[in-house]
């Protein structure tokens, strides 16, 4: 009898749980798709993205002490993050065009530390809390489920944004080519697309993406610090790897995979061994590296 | 036999400069500059253990610093006293409450932990492709944090392990660094080292020529961990204490840094990637804190000495990618007249880290 109940209770733990890895993979997803277009261009993990979410946090905060309101500071966010993104591809990066993925890896840990820096030093090392709107502190309720607006609110804000990247990749003159290049670079410019236009349209889009991932985080955290862009980093990485590096269908895929397994952990893992659940997650992208490289969404394994 | 003199010389011509600051720190400066010197020391081993495998195989490795954890922790637990243990880590079992090791067992220990836990998964982690691989690596060393973090009954949790009994003093550090930097040079020898050289250079060729590819870059990953896990040891018996993230990103690209910078390919590189990482690093520290250096008095603010390393890092990448020593060790520069230049495999292409493949 008991145990028919507590696995009643772990069913709607686990569909709450479910939920919202719908908001959270959102968020993730936004996240993962900057990165994945970087990578699918230069072939190059940017350790520095999750600065990116740093940068519009962070433009929000100031803004916000300079008496501007939360939404038109989060529309200047979404521009910071992106003319940011653009400067460090034409500033550090672009000197490295075709370097090795280990040269790559480590400039980009170098931005990231620079931009951390940047704000320990002109701002504070320690954490500045934001206002947020109220709508980010509400919840409705369906039939006993609680879904919190800022998941509505995630889940809406990646609609819009994959669906308008979507129309700029399959409409546009640029966008095609963005996404012929991201299948194979060197056909791409042999056909006459030009290198640094593409390259520097996704660091821009790729930094939009995580701008609005990042009113999303501050929505919920409400607060900045220098090395908040850590674990949003972490997270495009793993989802990333999930849905195959490169490609960007996967890295939404994978954004989601990754909510959902962090979700069902959450439900099924007993309290005490809830702490060891990143262990779990990326225990699992290990698995996922070692059987299927390319990702769980492509079944042939392309040659790279 | 050739193999052993070239690295005996390359040896030579590092023991020299290193006999010379173990000498001037032990003697002259003392202080804060004999802790700097030590420190120094220290990286130099987890550098070279790094090299072993990274620089060998021209595989990107983020994941070492949990060897060094591993020894860092096992170090720890073997040579806390009783006492502080039973407080800090009750959840250890019985006899490692009431071990207290001296500084060979423990550090053996440490050496020992890191390989095994190496080989395990090596057993996995080789079987990848080059890039699959790296970031296996980077996931690992997010496991590892994790699981010392959770497991607060054997590890402290995130406050650490603290009151390890410091042994290391500038001629154990200098020792060892020493030690396993010939070590790391007779690897590169080795023929084992050779066939990895081999393997980083061309793969498929390399195994063409019967190279097993997986079983050398194996071989390579768990000696490399043993000198990792030796680093840790050292580590813990020097500072006394530390917490998880001793051991994560930080420490990583640390250890990268001064890889990428001397030059990867080489011992010699790794070595005075490490010094000058190490002089740039205490300079600025001095400067953050508002010391004079020399006749300079220059204050800097929280958060401009990282930012300079950083861009010292992006000048390197930008104008020596292949760092600043190259692909020659130092000793076969210095005795290069007196005999002809031997031909090695994987010597050819003037040794870039990681080639994309």
């Amino acid at each position: 009898m008991t145990e028919l109940m507590s696995a009643a209770i772990s069913a709607r733990e686990l569909i709450q749980q479910l939920i919202n890895a719908v908001g959270v993979g959102s968020q993730y997803a936004l996240l993962a798709i900057g990165l994945a277009m970087v990578f699918s261009l230069l072939g190059m993990v940017n350790f520095a993205h999750g600065e990116l979410v740093t940068v519009a946090a962070y433009t929000v905060y100031l803004l916000e002490r300079a008496g501007v309101s939360f939404w038109i500071g989060a529309v200047a966010a979404l521009l910071a993050a992106g003319l940011a993104a653009m400067a460090m591809e034409r500033l550090a990066f672009r000197p490295l065009r075709n370097a090795s993925f280990a040269t790559l890896l480590l400039a980009s840990f170098a931005v990231s530390q620079i931009v951390e820096g940047l704000f320990l030093h002109f701002v504070s090392p320690r954490a500045k809390s934001v206002s947020v709107p109220g709508v980010f502190n509400h919840f409705i309720r369906v039939g006993g489920y609680t879904i919190s607006d800022i998941y509505l609110f995630s889940a809406l804000a990646a609609m819009v944004a994959l669906g308008l990247l979507t129309l700029f990749l399959r409409r546009s003159r640029h966008g095609v080519a963005m996404l012929a290049a991201s299948q194979d670079f060197e056909i791409a410019r042999a056909m006459g697309i030009r290198a640094n236009g593409v390259i520097a349209a996704a660091f821009a889009i790729s930094g939009v993406l995580a701008g609005v991932a990042a009113i999303l985080i501050l929505g919920q955290q409400g607060s900045v610090s220098p090395d908040m862009g850590f674990d949003p980093l972490l997270i495009a990485f793993i989802s990333c790897v999930i849905g195959g590096l490169g490609s960007l269908r996967g890295a939404v895929f994978g954004g989601f995979v990754y909510a959902f397994i962090q979700g069902i952990l959450t439900a099924f893992l007993p309290t005490s061994a809830l702490a060891y659940g990143d262990a779990f997650a990326l225990a699992i992208v290990i698995a996922i590296l070692y059987f299927a490289p390319q990702g769980l969404l492509t079944r042939v394994a392309p040659s790279t | 036999m050739k193999a052993l003199g070239r690295a005996g010389r390359a040896t030579a011509a590092l023991a020299v400069p290193l006999f010379l600051v173990a000498l001037w720190a032990d003697t002259v400066a003392g202080g804060t500059l004999e802790r700097v010197a030590i420190n120094f020391f220290i990286t130099l081993v987890l550098v070279y253990g790094l090299q072993v495998f990274s620089g060998n195989s021209g595989i990107l490795s983020l994941g070492h610093i949990s060897f060094m954890g591993i020894g860092a922790y096992v170090t720890a637990l073997l040579t806390i006293p009783t006492m502080i243990k039973t407080l800090a880590v009750p959840g250890v079992p019985h006899w490692l409450l009431q071990t207290e090791w001296g500084f060979v067992p423990a550090l053996a220990a440490a050496a020992v932990a890191a390989a095994i836990f190496a080989a395990v998964i090596g057993l996995m982690l080789m079987r990848m492709e080059e890039n699959a691989l790296s970031m296996a690596t980077i996931a690992l060393l997010v496991i590892f944090y994790t699981v010392v973090e959770a497991a607060d009954s054997i590890t402290h949790g995130p406050t650490g392990l603290y009151s390890i009994p410091v042994r290391v003093t500038i001629w154990i550090a200098f020792g060892f660094a020493i030690g396993c930097g010939a070590v790391a040079l007779l690897i590169r020898e080795s023929a084992n080292g050779r066939k990895l050289r081999a393997t980083r250079d061309d793969p498929v060729a390399a195994a063409s020529l019967g190279v097993n590819v997986i079983r050398t870059r194996l071989w390579a990953w768990v000696l490399s961990a043993a000198i990792m896990g030796i680093g840790g040891s050292l580590f813990a018996q020097y500072n006394l204490a530390f917490d998880p993230t001793s051991f994560y990103f930080e420490e990583t690209f640390l250890i990268l840094s001064v890889l990428i910078i001397g030059g990867a390919a080489t011992v010699s590189g790794a070595t005075v990637g490490a010094a000058i990482l190490a002089a740039v690093d205490e300079i600025l520290r001095r400067m953050e804190a508002g010391e004079a250096i020399g006749p300079l008095h220059l204050a800097i603010g929280l958060g401009i000495s990282q930012i300079i390393v950083a861009v010292l890092i992006l000048l390197i990448l930008w104008k020596r990618p292949a760092g600043l020593l190259g692909g020659d060790e130092l000793g076969a520069r210095l005795f290069r007249r007196r005999r002809a230049p031997a031909v090695e495999v994987g010597s050819t292409t003037g040794e870039r880290v990681g080639e994309p493949t």
